[in-house]
């Protein structure tokens, strides 16, 4: 039976300009990746400072420098539609890698955040 | 058939100042889905910004004009005015616009699948970013713009 669900990981970003590398793995029962979306718990840092790559099964989703306020989204958006759709992804592997850069920012002073990534997964159940 | 993304940066330094720009696609390119747009300030000068520089509203302001050109339907494939939050943000007033739902970028389903469907006609994309907050404000502003592409490979 097909479920979906939503996980979320997390990166703790400490250093003002610092570049963070986390590798997360997806459950064994995954067979999909179809949405993504990025929040934090200071969002006014994400929004203004923050560009990431990522990478599912090897396969490059996001290129480097594509800015994290391209995949936040805000109340306004109903809830169904607040992920970004990904298509035709691969789970293989099912390792993610997530390559936060943090880029200095006139309107915003750096403080420790916390960076989440979130998945809409389908998985397989019997 | 699978998406791609390339991006380019486009660094913006003087008032009123006019770049053009080149961007790779790899060949195997079917369509140019969509182009996204997205602005990151590095002078100061921006952070002493406040309410009476824009409007009480949504506190955004015009950046300037991107086109793009390389692909088969017009000159210009792509056209748009980018504007983006130019005030200092505290953390309690990005939050209270949040919850005043005025975040600016919403999502639908296949956002950028709906933004445009071009073929490219080469291996090259083309396009000029023309600098409107300077010539507005009358200072030289230092920023960057960073221009994403979305792109579907065979």
């Amino acid at each position: 039976m097909k479920q979906i669900i939503k996980k979320r990981y997390d990166l703790q970003i400490g250093e003002a300009g610092s570049v963070k590398r986390e590798q997360f793995e997806l459950d064994k029962n995954v067979s999909k990746v179809n949405a993504i979306l990025l929040t934090s718990d200071k969002e006014d840092q994400l929004y203004n400072r923050g560009s990431q790559k990522i990478e599912i099964n090897g396969q490059e989703i996001f290129p480097e420098k594509y800015e994290s306020k391209l995949l936040m989204s805000g109340l306004n958006v109903s809830p169904n539609d607040r992920f970004y759709k990904l298509e035709n992804i691969a789970v293989g592997n099912r390792i993610m890698k997530v390559e936060y850069t943090d880029n200095n920012e006139a309107r915003s002073n750096f403080s420790a955040y916390r960076v989440s990534v979130y998945l809409e997964l389908e998985t397989e159940t019997n | 058939m699978k998406t791609q993304i390339v991006t380019a940066v486009v660094d913006i330094l003087q008032a009123g100042e006019y770049k053009h720009f080149e961007v790779r696609i790899p060949d195997n390119v079917k369509t140019i889905d969509g182009v996204e747009t997205s602005v990151r300030f590095h002078s100061d000068y921006i952070a002493t910004l406040n309410d009476s520089n824009t409007t009480n509203d949504n506190q955004t302001m015009i950046i300037g004009d991107v086109r793009l050109s390389g692909g088969k339907s017009n000159n210009w494939f792509y056209a748009e005015t980018v504007s983006e939050y130019v005030a200092l943000m505290p953390k309690n007033v990005f939050r209270l616009q949040a919850l005043n739902c005025s975040l600016p970028f919403i999502f639908h389903k296949r956002r950028d699948g709906n933004l445009c469907n071009v073929t490219p006609i080469g291996t090259r994309i083309k396009g000029y970013f023309k600098d409107t907050i300077g010539t507005t404000l009358q200072q030289d502003i230092h920023y960057s713009i960073t221009i994403c592409i979305h792109l579907s490979t065979q």
